[in-house]
């Protein structure tokens, strides 16, 4: 981390949009993701959640599942910090990361997070998001 | 003529020689020297020069009548204007797929071939950069029943890294690794295939 979280996000969107002007639509969805990381770093919710949004829909389009659970569980950790967003909505996106990633394998990073999180914090359903710094 | 009095020419910038017999109408002789030309900038990875020969000489095909030699020299070029045009263009490009589907369809005219398998890795190439991921899944499958139709380990490899590859994005990590573990544990690679070096990154891809 260098401090530079704007300059990055202007990095990550050129380089998305450079990568897909050959036409080039794999991975568009992680790289999507990724963009929401930083924006979420950076505090800047919107941006972030729109980031998801185009992810979401590449998913679906495209059925590129592999980095599916990872963008539904940034769904998630970016509408818990949406003001006015009822929590429950943030816990269905969560509760869906976790089943894509047990779906896709058992011992996938997400899912195991989740176990690990649920069975050490099962008084604070969320805390096993600190798991993973976010 | 030209050929017995400049050789050296002839070695080092075939390309001119190509352009005096297309200059003067000698079809069968220009497209014999613009497809060494083209062999010549690819080898120097002169892609924007390769491809311009590979082109030229295409269209003097076409002025050709038509025959099995005819066929299987446009085959060939189809293939080497792909490759180049992966590098300059991208793998995704809509004139890569443009290529590869009329070689394909050149293939068809051949019969059986060990020509279809770049043509087949090219297009699995576009679909899978493209995200198409069932058509690019599709291609895995018919490189996979091919090299089991003709027992070429070598051909195997490669099938099981695309599919590997394939059913990973589409996030089905099981059938993904079992495709991967079956192509690490072929035999390898005797020649190269158009397009790379797979198994490599295949195994690359273990950890």
């Amino acid at each position: 981390m260098q401090g530079q979280g704007a300059e990055g996000m202007t990095q990550v969107r050129q380089g998305i949009a450079a990568g897909r002007a050959t036409g080039a639509m794999l991975r568009v969805p992680y790289f999507s993701a990724l963009l929401a990381e930083v924006a979420a770093h950076l505090g800047h919710t919107e941006d972030g959640l729109q980031a998801l949004a185009e992810a979401h829909t590449l998913v679906e389009q495209q059925e590129e599942r592999w980095w599916e659970a990872e963008v539904s569980r940034l769904q998630g950790v970016l509408l818990l910090r949406q003001t006015g967003t009822p929590q429950v909505e943030a816990e269905t996106w969560l509760r869906r990361a976790l089943d894509v990633a047990r779906r896709h394998e058992p011992q996938s990073p997400v899912a195991a997070a989740g176990q690990a999180g649920r069975s050490a914090c099962a008084a604070y359903p969320y805390l096993w998001l600190v798991h993973r710094g976010l | 003529m030209l050929e017995a009095r400049f050789p050296a020419l002839v070695e080092t910038q075939p390309e001119l020689v190509a352009q005096h017999h297309t200059a003067a109408g000698c079809a069968e002789p220009a497209v014999r020297y613009w497809q060494r030309a083209g062999q010549h900038a690819s080898d120097r990875s002169a892609y924007l020069e390769a491809i311009s020969h590979c082109t030229t000489r295409i269209e003097l095909l076409t002025t050709l009548p038509e025959s099995p030699e005819q066929t299987q020299q446009a085959l060939t070029l189809h293939i080497a204007l792909g490759a180049a045009l992966q590098t300059t263009t991208g793998l995704a490009a809509p004139e890569v797929e443009h290529t590869y589907t009329q070689a394909r369809a050149w293939c068809q005219q051949v019969g059986e071939t060990p020509e279809l398998v770049p043509v087949l890795v090219g297009l699995w190439r576009y679909y899978n950069t493209r995200s198409q991921l069932h058509t690019a899944r599709e291609l895995g499958e018919t490189l996979l029943r091919l090299a089991q139709h003709t027992h070429d380990p070598a051909l195997a490899v490669v099938a099981h890294y695309a599919l590997g590859s394939t059913w990973l994005w589409l996030g089905a990590l099981p059938a993904a690794r079992q495709h991967l573990e079956e192509g690490i544990s072929g035999r390898p690679m005797e020649r190269a295939y158009v397009g790379g070096p797979w198994p490599c990154r295949a195994r690359a891809r273990r950890g």
